[in-house]
């Protein structure tokens, strides 16, 4: 995934890595950059299987 | 193996090595430089600059690499000049990489002179913020730079200095141009004082601070280049910590394995990957390509976007459009009043109380769903009437920001307004902007050296740090009255401001840069902005949905107790000392288990006609600066201890309120009409 904010190229367990130590972390849909620090939610269910609708090949 | 702690002592072998000139060279006693870089840098010219005819050329003991020593003279002052096998990396893989980094060690040059193609800067980089890592003496070389003026590429070494803290010199070493610059830095060189040092992952650098921890010993490099060489697993470096630090070797192993087990990547590849990150972030700031300079609408509107001069007004015209007439006159009054007047006020509310009082006859389970507080009538009603039209339509134009490229170009202005005034742009911009909470930043305050830069960075983040969901109500209160949101914003930017100035003093050895990618401006396109609205809105309830029931729920139990009354009877002291109604009290306890509740406790009482004017502006800044949230309350006794959790929230109450009575003070005495 890429930062909306700074363009850094990252994954899921890169961005995982520098929350383990939160205690919200088992809840929390945030996605962080490991580069700067910005917060998007993750991509919810929903989507995720709307695009899985409309892209089934994918 | 070479040692890595005495000076080796070159060997020269009869008959292998061969002399240029007739004259035996004597180097022994003199000041080192040595020349280091990769392959086909100019090296071998440079050195032949420095040294004229006297130097010889022999293998380092025991490889078949050549290593050429030779004797230079700047002025009046003679040096040994060592020529090192071409490296690109101080972790070695050749032979003749693994000689380069020996001789570096052993060595312990008094200069190093980094020879980098000044065409491919970026992608040699890397190393020289390797060396600035192990502490080594550097002047950086831009070497053929003849060959970047043919293809038209600029090269700001002004700026590269201030970026990398060390000199920076434009070479062309075949014509000899900027040689006398170099030999001036070479004669007053000294070790950078203010050289640039790279911030890895919040994790990594935990892991290195409990490394440098355990290194006992002395070394050539400096510890923190030797516990990023371990996290590299750097086979050499690891077999000497094994030698040298018997008793904490196995901890130190042990820091490393469990660092490793965090990321699915090895930690050498993301500490590379930092560093190549920071290296095309210091070119885009210092070097122009003849391919950006376009004259293009979209290119022009780019960089007007980003110079503060016409950054500043478009910025203000996109907040005013997209927050304060979108969000704040469409989400915050035309339709939450629709949704709150209409849909709850004459039909939801009337039929569920109704519907409550027909069917159920116990008083106070009628109170706890649709009493004055009740989870019907007020959690859902908050959620549904207010929260979401005013927070959707926030996320929408903040959607919209997003997926037009404008979002990183609006971060580099401020930064770039930041720097002028010599604030740190990074350690705010992404809180501003970013929609999670500062629990997550409070965590990362764990990085900072002293404790008493996170005790002081955790009180920062505590205090001033609004949520943009938080902003977003504040503001949809506001509106309709632009004088209170002009001082509302104000006293925000001043905070950030003051963060910004703090964090500048606090945290010193900050990277200057703060490198985004800027994609292309484009149109934006409606479902990427439906489905980011979407999924922030969905986040947003999930989060804010059961923490507003469950303080419908504690407000119901303390109305049953009494405890609620008295409560209110206590925050109603420093509620009135500043100005406000009693009333208003509700909102600040609303704030203790979420700002954006307390904000909603707000607009209540606005709509209500409760609070206007000056008490309005007052209470909205006076929440906004109010205490933590519980989530970031409960990770603050994590990472501090509650003592210092306690402080914090001690010190942040009566302070919020002191902002808010000489605020309301000022306005008064100035006779400001709102």
């Amino acid at each position: 995934m890429k930062c909306a904010l700074c363009g850094y190229q990252f994954d899921k367990e890169e961005s995982d890595a520098t929350c383990t130590g939160c205690p919200l972390f088992k809840g929390c849909s945030m996605v962080r950059c490991p580069n700067c620090g910005y917060e998007e939610p993750a991509d919810s269910t929903v989507i995720k299987i709307l695009k899985q609708w409309r892209n089934p090949k994918k | 193996m070479s040692s890595l702690f005495k000076r080796g002592r070159h060997r020269q072998r009869k008959g292998s090595g061969h002399h240029h000139g007739a004259k035996t060279i004597s180097i022994t006693g003199l000041d080192k430089v040595a020349l280091v870089g990769s392959p086909n840098t100019g090296k071998s010219v440079m050195f032949h600059n420095l040294t004229g005819a006297y130097a010889t050329v022999s293998n380092y003991p025991g490889t078949t690499v050549e290593v050429s020593r030779g004797k230079g003279r700047i002025r009046q002052k003679e040096f040994e000049v060592i020529d090192t096998p071409g490296m690109y990396s101080l972790l070695p893989i050749t032979e003749d990489e693994r000689v380069a980094r020996t001789l570096l060690l052993e060595e312990k040059p008094d200069v190093v002179i980094q020879l980098v193609d000044a065409k491919n800067l970026e992608r040699m980089l890397p190393l020289t913020l390797q060396l600035l890592e192990a502490g080594l003496p550097m002047i950086l070389d831009l070497n053929m730079g003849d060959e970047a003026e043919k293809l038209g590429i600029t090269i700001d070494t002004k700026r590269l200095e201030e970026e990398l803290g060390i000199p920076v010199v434009l070479t062309t070493a075949t014509t000899g141009q900027g040689m006398k610059t170099l030999e001036e830095h070479v004669i007053k060189h000294s070790k950078a004082t203010n050289a640039l040092r790279i911030k890895y992952h919040a994790y990594i650098e935990s892991s290195l601070e409990t490394i440098i921890s355990l290194l006992q010993s002395d070394y050539q490099l400096s510890k923190r280049a030797i516990g990023l060489l371990l996290l590299q697993e750097d086979q050499e470096i690891t077999n000497l910590i094994q030698t040298q630090e018997p008793e904490n070797f196995s901890r130190i192993k042990a820091v490393v394995a469990e660092t490793q087990q965090r990321y699915t990547h090895s930690l050498n590849y993301l500490i590379n990957r930092r560093r190549q990150w920071e290296a095309k972030g210091i070119v885009s700031n210092s070097m122009t390509f003849p391919s950006e300079v376009q004259s293009t609408f979209r290119e022009k509107l780019s960089r007007l976007m980003m110079k503060p001069i016409t950054g500043i007004p478009i910025l203000l015209l996109v907040l005013y459009f997209g927050l304060y007439q979108f969000v704040g006159v469409f989400g915050a009054q035309t339709l939450v009043d629709f949704l709150e007047e209409v849909v709850f006020g004459e039909y939801f509310n009337p039929f569920i109380t109704e519907l409550f009082s027909t069917y159920v006859s116990y008083i106070p389970l009628q109170e706890l769903f649709v009493g004055e507080y009740g989870i019907i009538t007020l959690g859902i009603r908050y959620a549904i009437a207010l929260i979401l039209p005013i927070v959707g339509t926030f996320f929408i134009a903040f959607s919209i920001i997003e997926d037009t490229g404008y979002l990183p170009r609006m971060a580099l202005l401020i930064d770039r307004v930041f720097k002028k005034i010599g604030l740190n742009g990074r350690a705010v911009i992404p809180m501003i902007l970013g929609f999670g909470c500062s629990t997550m930043a409070t965590i990362v305050t764990r990085t900072l050296e002293t404790r008493r830069e996170r005790v002081i960075a955790t009180f920062l983040l505590a205090l001033a740090i609004p949520c943009s969901a938080q902003m977003g109500v504040l503001l949809g209160i506001l509106t309709g009255n632009p004088l209170a949101t002009l001082i509302w914003v104000i006293t925000l930017v001043g905070i950030f401001l003051l963060i910004g100035f703090l964090t500048a003093r606090l945290m010193p050895g900050d990277s200057p840069s703060f490198y985004m990618e800027i994609p292309p401006l484009r149109m934006p396109n409606l479902s990427n902005v439906l489905i980011k609205t979407y999924t922030r809105v969905e986040w947003y309830f999930k989060e804010v949905f059961p923490i507003f029931i469950v303080a419908s729920i504690v407000i119901w139990i303390g109305q049953i107790t009494g405890l609620f009354d008295q409560v209110l009877n206590i925050l109603a002291y420093p509620v009135t000392w500043i100005g406000l109604p009693r009333e208003a009290a509700v909102a600040f306890l609303f704030g203790f288990f979420r700002r954006d509740y307390g904000a909603a406790g707000l607009y209540d009482l606005q709509q209500s006609g409760v609070l206007s004017g000056i008490p309005l502006v007052v209470s909205a800044v006076t929440l906004t600066l109010f205490v933590p949230c519980i989530a970031q309350f409960s990770v603050t006794i994590k990472e501090r201890g509650v003592k210092t959790a306690l402080a914090v929230a001690l010190f942040i109450f009566p302070f919020a309120f002191i902002v808010g009575f000489l605020l309301n003070a000022i306005l008064i005495s100035l006779g400001v009409q709102l």
